[in-house]
């Protein structure tokens, strides 16, 4: 027994109607269990090495580039386009025709053949076709205001404005990034066996990590372009607080409700992670001396979080409150005493907003790599579904209703407020959107995403019937789907969001949210009720920092200037 | 195999599938496809013959018995379904009888899938073929042409203890352009038309150009 588990007692994980709420979900923050973290302990561990492998850019900044990520067993290659597009062409929506700069990631290094092919598919987007040697594909536009700005600065030999970095973050944002099977790409379950696969959305992370790096590269060789001699190099510093921009719409909500089993496995990781920590008895003194420098760390990177939406700014506020005020008992109250992270988490339940609660959960995993990483093991799901079991009874099926749903039995789904929302896709790029029940005609386009109403017509339906699950669905066919979520909840508790997800409060940006905090993105900026844009890598090393730089605390950056 | 899974389950929904039975239609078509069997040739054919159908219709009356369909007919996934949800119900060793069953091959999934759950070793018969598997492997013997049959007046189902193995699974298929526009046409019916007010309101952008 190790001496991380003789100095535990336990502590339960949080109970899935606490974790599994809107509202909880859309105060989600990114931890040592996000993607992108768990990509660059691997990148730095496993030692692997990069090159630049082609750079055919002109001066006005048109062509292609290769990045290739060499590991222990094998190679990618992000193979990236850059184009020349018009300020009135530049669009984020997913219906969008053209771009800054277009990307796949290669299953090895390219030749020449296959840049020939990709070269003639890539830039199309979802309009052309990729092969099962690319295992992403996607497309970035600049932040226009702030590319200028380097481009311009630096040609003249003189550093970019930090202040002006940080009001934006990034210099190109990626407004999609395809993986598993869009396209023509390989399936997830070719390359999940792969060791530096087997974590979720590994793809997509390595492909954005090595974006942000060719993003850097093409801005520099504008640059040095336009200004000759006098151009100076970005200085590294600077370059590292810049990371990749995202917008994301609502093409990523369905997702979460669509993979019940997968995000039960990322919520009962951390929800896992966090009682562990709850449960250690006492905390060394280097594990309380970690914690408070990261949390102070953390003060100056939510100092610079900044939004134009009222109810993030709001958010924002609070936490800043919450973050000042655990800064002022932590000086009054060491965390020397009997289960002080337990006591630490249960006293912010008491007095810190949920914004507050879980960036505390997420920041006290931080000392304890040891007790949480692996984890990390238990994240994916390569399962498939399963099957119906047709030998429960109805009485056992209303009793898991009535103990994992009893949220939504409680929703009186007679009034219009319940059920104003509906989810359907747009034939345009087969783009989800939501729409009004009660003032468009949709309702024949409704996509099941609210299993909450559904599972209580499934309720409704089965009340006092003596049969099995089996017999029940030979005449009844369409509560299959909901059957199947409700036997889920026997292993999966988390696979639920517990919240009325077509109500008319319902806003779909918590969605996005909770997801895109697994991925481990920062900066949460929504736009509306229903997209947001977000940072991913800000402050992580480059490929070739990697080696000499911290590749897993990077999230909670030093202060400018300071040594790192 | 994962955009060959999307479509069947959006065309099986078009087709007027509740979203379960999309579900199961659509994993079914993903197993025959990675199985080299003409998933998606089999589904066109399947839900152009029940398009709009009450699928309690052509599901099994019960499970006891030769099955039957209520309308007549036995859809192969509906009836695949009820053969999946009473395997644990039933001995291993029970033979299930089916009569009329559209696309009969669609029932090999299902079959194919209680097989890996609970180790065993079934056979299907239909018209002229016999087709084995224990999930994972597929031993076919007899006329391949019945694999495509578009019914058969009786399928059987019966326990098989004494196979050889042939490992016949891939990964990626070759699709028939016109079977695929055939799905696409049904699962485009789950489409809204796009209006300049969906596009707006509906995914909630104002912005169509850079703002930043």
């Amino acid at each position: 027994m190790s001496a991380v588990e003789e100095n535990t007692k336990n502590v339960d994980r949080r109970h899935p109607q606490q974790v599994m709420r809107l509202q909880r979900l859309g105060c989600a923050h990114q931890s040592r269990l996000s993607f992108m973290r768990i990509l660059l302990r691997r990148l730095k561990r496993e030692r692997w090495s990069f090159s630049r492998e082609a750079f055919d850019v002109n001066s006005d900044g048109v062509g292609h580039a290769i990045l290739t990520a060499r590991g222990p067993v094998r190679s990618y290659s992000l193979v990236a386009f850059f184009h020349q597009l018009a300020a009135e062409n530049r669009s984020d929506r997913v219906i969008a025709e053209a771009w800054d700069a277009t990307f796949t990631l290669f299953d090895g290094v390219p030749d020449a053949d296959d840049i020939k092919r990709l070269s003639a598919n890539v830039p199309r987007q979802e309009a052309g076709r990729v092969s099962h040697r690319e295992l992403s594909l996607s497309r970035a536009n600049r932040s226009a205001r702030l590319w200028q700005h380097v481009v311009t600065s630096l040609a003249r030999g003189v550093q970019p404005d930090p202040v002006k970095i940080a009001s934006v973050g990034y210099l190109m944002r990626t407004t999609a990034v395809y993986g598993s099977g869009k396209f023509g790409a390989a399936d997830r379950e070719d390359i999940a066996d792969r060791a530096e696969f087997s974590a979720p959305f590994q793809v997509e992370m390595l492909t954005v990590y090595l974006i942000r790096t060719l993003v850097r590269d093409l801005l520099q060789h504008q640059a040095t372009a336009q200004g000759g001699s006098a151009a100076v190099l970005l200085d590294p510093t600077i370059a590292r607080a810049i990371g990749i921009g995202n917008s994301t719409g609502l093409g990523m909500a369905p997702f979460v409700l669509n993979h019940p089993v997968l995000i039960n496995n990322w919520v009962m990781a951390r929800e896992e992670a966090i009682a562990r920590v709850r449960s250690l008895r006492y905390a060394s003194p280097s594990e309380i001396e970690f914690f408070t420098e990261i949390l102070a760390r953390s003060n100056d990177s939510i100092a610079s979080w900044t939004s134009d939406h009222p109810l993030q700014q709001k958010k924002i506020a609070t936490l800043q409150d919450d973050i000042a005020q655990l800064n002022h008992y932590l000086l009054n109250n060491p965390l020397t005493g009997y289960q002080p992270w337990n006591r630490l988490y249960c006293r912010a339940e008491q007095t810190m907003s949920v914004e507050g609660q879980e960036f505390l959960a997420s920041l006290m995993l931080e000392p304890y790599g040891e007790l949480v990483d692996g984890l990390v093991e238990c994240l994916s799901d390569n399962s498939g579904p399963d099957a119906i079991d047709g030998a429960m009874s109805l009485s056992e099926l209303q009793s898991l209703i009535q103990t994992h749903y009893c949220w939504a039995l409680d929703i009186d789904w007679d009034t219009e407020s319940s059920c104003t929302k509906l989810w359907y896709v747009s034939e345009e790029k087969l783009e989800p959107r939501i729409g009004q029940r009660f003032e468009e005609s949709l309702e024949s386009f409704e996509q099941p995403l609210a299993p909450g109403r559904d599972v209580f017509q499934l309720h409704k339906a089965t009340r006092g019937v003596d049969q099995t699950v089996a017999a029940f669905l030979l005449r009844h066919p369409q509560h299959r789907h909901s059957v199947r979520r409700v036997q889920l909840m026997r292993t999966a508790p988390y696979a639920e969001v517990r919240d009325n997800t077509i109500d008319a409060a319902m806003m779909p940006i918590d969605l996005l949210r909770y997801k895109l905090a697994f991925f481990g993105a920062t900066q949460f900026d929504p736009r509306s009720d229903r997209w947001l844009r977000i940072c991913l890598y800000a402050n992580a090393p480059y490929p070739e920092e990697l080696s000499h730089q911290d590749a897993d605390f990077w999230p909670y950056p030093h202060q400018t200037g300071a040594a790192v | 195999m994962n955009e060959t899974e999307a479509l069947a389950r959006r065309a099986a929904q078009g087709a007027g599938r509740s979203w379960g039975v999309a579900e199961d239609a659509a994993m079914a078509t993903r197993w025959l496809c990675a199985a080299n069997l003409p998933g998606l040739e089999l589904l066109a054919g399947l839900l152009e013959k029940s398009d709009q159908v009450t699928e309690a219709d052509f599901s099994p009356v019960s499970t006891t018995g030769a099955w039957r369909g209520g309308g007549g007919m036995l859809c192969p996934v509906l009836a695949g379904a009820a053969f999946s949800d009473s395997a644990t119900t039933r001995s291993v060793r029970a033979a299930v009888v089916m009569n009329h069953v559209l696309y009969p091959a669609f029932v090999m999934p299902f079959v194919g899938r209680t097989a890996s759950r609970l180790e065993c070793w079934p056979t299907v018969e239909w018209n002229t073929i016999e087709v084995s598997t224990n999930g994972g492997v597929i031993i076919i013997d007899g006329n391949r042409d019945d694999l495509n049959a578009a019914s058969a007046a009786r399928l059987c189902c019966v326990a098989n203890d004494d196979l050889i193995s042939m490992d016949a699974s891939s990964k990626r298929q070759r699709v028939d352009p016109e079977c695929w526009a055939t799905l696409s046409h049904y699962a485009h019916r789950m489409y809204a038309p796009a209006t300049e007010q969906s596009r707006l309101y509906g995914a909630g952008s104002t912005q169509t150009h850079e703002q930043c």
